[in-house]
């Protein structure tokens, strides 16, 4: 074999070497450090945990309790770990009382100067934080920063933030935004945004943006929020809109206004396939054969046709012997022919 | 130059290339994972659960042909799934066992009267189950004739009413918040952007399993399965997330995928015909996505969210690799003008190519290098010292390729986590180039001639159970 072989194989011998040995060396060395990181957290949260549940408890301390027993400022992030569980299920005093721990241990500046991170992930992670803090000093100019930050996460929770300590509004945010909002995103803004006081006007001006996501965000939260369209004129603006999404959730939303238009409404879905909203729509308690045979009629497509009286005879009380009704009847020939041909496919 | 010598250069050029993308995939994926973990790993994912009714409706599908051994905790895994929204679908794919009888008494199923809307044809539906215990009122057994996995898996989609479908083994287990997971893929980016997510997928052979819940993991201590693990590491952590990030993955695991139900449907469900049906589904469904022009992507997640059994016998998992081998095969065939075409953009110039030069050719130039090897030896142009340096640098790049794999794994979500596990996957992957790789490499031949000569069958997977 060539020698300039052998010497190429012989470097990559080297290589190969160096990283079997050096591998299983810094996988173990992880592994070591992983398990001492947790154990120590662990540790100091039990630690914690229970002063901070002993003065919870024991109303007659005070904050000078805590003062004693905190010693280190390097463990503020599992004091905050444990105040963001806590402030998720507590509320009234005890949540005060819990504030009053944010205000004495300096946590809100601690979050603060971490939003000032290189890092997207620390940003991300101590945004987070704050959604779930009483915050005295937002700080304003640093989520206006944020907030055009290129992660969507960073800048939907600096958004929510800025909304949710009414530095700002819905309207103000999102009527110009650039940016596509997620479902992911309207989840978040409706889970953080749900307790506070939404004004019906803002979500009635969002839906004339121009950003389609934002109209379906709108549509979604005045569905959630339960408030009412104020112009119907609109609606059939909207509907012309191509986006699937918005003609859904429009029409989820009128749904729930009980829009006496509705039926006519939705075969202009699109979507979803169409047979699976029939499906889930005739397992609803309400639906009945007479509301599927409306769609029925609505439709001109065969194989929907078919497929409504499928759902008929699958999921509607009754709807068997309603199906060999139609297959006995003569009026209507293709109804007949149809109920005929489901009752033979039967074969279950 | 003579011949000698130019050989030498291609297979030289052919070995340096395929280290350099290995490689390059391992150091692609220790990114993604890295930015994958500190990006979500923050992220309250129960929002979803918390969103009013707006997280997207999923059915599960799981194909079952006589796995007795493992429906139960399965389908238990199944039904307890963090998600609000969603249906389990089991096809019982005509099992000869007692599989059904099982979930029928578990479960207290009875047969209902029902009509199926046949979107894709397939075999004949025997019954339609469904509980009598409102608790498992999202539960619905399909009992049909054996048709094959690709069949069973249309009979559900044909049951199916949700707007996604998870298709899992019955043989697995899904992590508790998976759905979760694999859905916060889909709603994080544009409605329809992606069209099918995977997740890795672990050994679950020698783990405990409580409830449908993994208590603990662990490496088996034969060294069939656990050199498996091994490989599904390598696979999972390496290639698919490399593959995924430059969106070039037309494969996720048939044991574990996400896909948009319609986007299925529109292309007729799975091919029963087709022998690596996993392959061909995603293949087919990007091609009829770029056909359209429709934007789209298939995303893979590095998170373990199922846990499966594999193959502890050699003669199962020659039948499973055979079949793989197969199904590589018949895919590239099927689909083979989609290689270097410039209307399929990264399918047809990343994913078709590396597939066919790296993942379908090697086990033939393995061959042909080893013959080649040999012939220059009894010849006396090659010495043994220059064979065994050729040896012992394919060995060590197997083994450093291997403890790259275990090192993604421990600093991702380091399954099997403790360091017995780890010094157990080292030792075996010490052997894995001199015994375990020549072998698959002749069920990969093997597969290609079975293949050749019109070979379509499973052949029998036996199952042992969960602990």
């Amino acid at each position: 074999m060539h020698n300039e072989y052998i010497n190429i194989l012989w470097h990559l011998i080297y290589i190969f070497s160096f990283i079997a040995i050096f591998i299983p060396i810094f996988c173990f060395t992880s592994y070591y450090y992983r398990k001492q990181r947790n154990k120590k957290k662990i540790s100091i949260k039990i630690k914690y945990e229970k002063i901070i549940f002993e003065y919870l408890i024991d109303k007659k301390k005070n904050i000078e309790f805590l003062h004693n027993k905190f010693k280190r400022n390097s463990h503020k992030l599992v004091i905050l770990e444990i105040i963001d569980d806590l402030l998720k299920n507590i509320k009234g005093e005890d949540a005060k009382r819990i504030n009053d721990i944010i205000i004495s241990r300096k946590l809100e500046e601690f979050v603060i100067r971490k939003l000032k991170s290189r890092f997207n992930y620390n940003k991300q992670k101590y945004l987070q934080l704050l959604l779930n803090l009483k915050c005295r000093n937002l700080p304003t100019d640093l989520l206006n920063k944020l907030k055009k930050n290129k992660s969507k996460e960073i800048r939907i929770y600096s958004i929510i933030l800025l909304i949710k300590h009414g530095k700002s509004s819905l309207t103000k945010e999102f009527f110009e935004y650039n940016h596509f909002l997620s479902l992911w995103e309207h989840m978040n803004i409706y889970y953080y945004l749900k307790s506070i006081n939404i004004n019906s006007n803002e979500l009635n001006k969002l839906l004339y943006s121009k950003n389609d996501s934002v109209i379906i965000l709108a549509l979604r939260l005045m569905r959630l929020l339960n408030t009412k369209i104020q112009s119907y004129d609109f609606v059939n603006e909207l509907l012309i809109k191509t986006d699937p999404q918005i003609q859904s959730e429009l029409l989820r939303l009128l749904a729930k206004h009980k829009f006496k238009d509705i039926n006519i409404l939705i075969p202009k879905l699109n979507l979803y396939r169409w047979e699976d909203v029939l499906t889930n729509f005739s397992r609803l308690d309400y639906a009945n054969t007479d509301i599927m045979m409306e769609y029925y009629r609505l439709s001109e497509n065969r194989e929907i046709k078919k497929h409504i009286l499928i759902c008929i005879y699958n999921n509607i009380q009754g709807g068997k012997n309603d199906i060999v009704h139609f297959a006995n009847q003569t009026q209507n020939i293709e109804l007949k022919e149809l109920s005929q041909n489901i009752i033979k496919q039967k074969t279950i | 130059m003579d011949i000698i010598q130019i050989l030498n250069y291609l297979f030289m050029f052919y070995s340096i290339t395929i280290i350099s993308i290995y490689f390059s995939m391992c150091i692609v994926s220790l990114f993604v994972i890295k930015k994958y973990k500190k990006t979500n790993d923050s992220i309250n994912i129960n929002t979803i659960l918390a969103s009013g009714d707006a997280e997207p409706s999923v059915t599960i599908i799981a194909s079952s042909f006589n796995e007795s051994p493992t429906i139960l905790p399965c389908v238990n895994s199944l039904l307890n799934l963090e998600y609000n929204n969603y249906e389990v679908i089991v096809v019982n794919d005509g099992s000869t066992d007692d599989s059904l009888e099982k979930v029928i008494t578990e479960f207290n199923l009875e047969k209902i009267d029902y009509i199926v809307n046949y979107k894709i044809e397939t075999k004949k539906i025997r019954g339609i189950y469904k509980s009598k215990n409102p608790i498992y009122r999202n539960l619905i057994i399909i009992d049909k004739e054996n048709g094959g996995k690709a069949d069973a898996m249309n009979a559900g989609i044909n049951i199916s009413s949700k707007f996604y479908i998870v298709c899992v083994d019955v043989d697995s287990i899904l992590r508790k918040d998976g759905l979760l997971k694999l859905i916060k893929s889909i709603i994080s980016n544009k409605d329809s952007y992606i069209t099918a997510v995977g997740a890795t997928v672990c050994a679950i052979n020698a783990c405990k399993v409580e409830n449908g819940v993994i208590t603990e993991e662990d490496v088996p201590n034969k060294f069939i399965p656990a050199i498996q693990i091994i490989e599904y590491l390598r696979a999972f952590l390496m290639g698919r997330i490399a593959l995924g990030k430059i969106k070039s993955l037309i494969l996720v695991s048939g044991a574990i995928g996400m896909f948009k139900k319609d986007n299925v449907l529109s292309i007729g469900g799975y091919d029963e015909k087709s022998i690596g049906e996993d392959m061909e589904l995603i293949v087919r469904i990007r091609k009829y996505l770029y056909e359209n022009e429709t934007s789209h992507n298939v995303d893979y997640i590095p998170d373990p969210l199922l846990w499966t059994e594999v193959p502890s016998s050699y003669k199962i998992l020659g039948r499973q690799r055979t079949r793989w081998a197969r199904g590589l095969v018949d895919t590239l065939r099927l689909h083979k003008y989609m290689l270097f075409n410039k209307k399929y953009k990264t399918v047809g110039f990343i994913s078709f190519p590396y597939f066919v030069f790296f993942e379908w050719l090697t086990a033939f130039i393995e061959m042909t290098g080893l013959v080649y090897m040999i012939i220059l030896f009894v010849l006396e142009i090659a010495s043994v010292k220059s064979f065994l340096i050729v040896f012992l640098a394919l060995y060590l790049f197997n083994i450093s390729l291997s403890y790259a794999a275990i090192l993604l794994n421990e600093i991702s979500y380091h399954s099997y986590g403790k360091p017995k596990n780890m010094i157990k996957l080292m030792f075996f992957t010490l052997f894995e180039a001199i015994i375990f790789h020549p072998i698959t490499v002749y069920w990969t031949l093997k597969g290609n001639y079975m293949y050749l000569r019109g070979v379509k069958e499973w052949g029998v997977m036996t199952r042992e159970g969960f602990k």
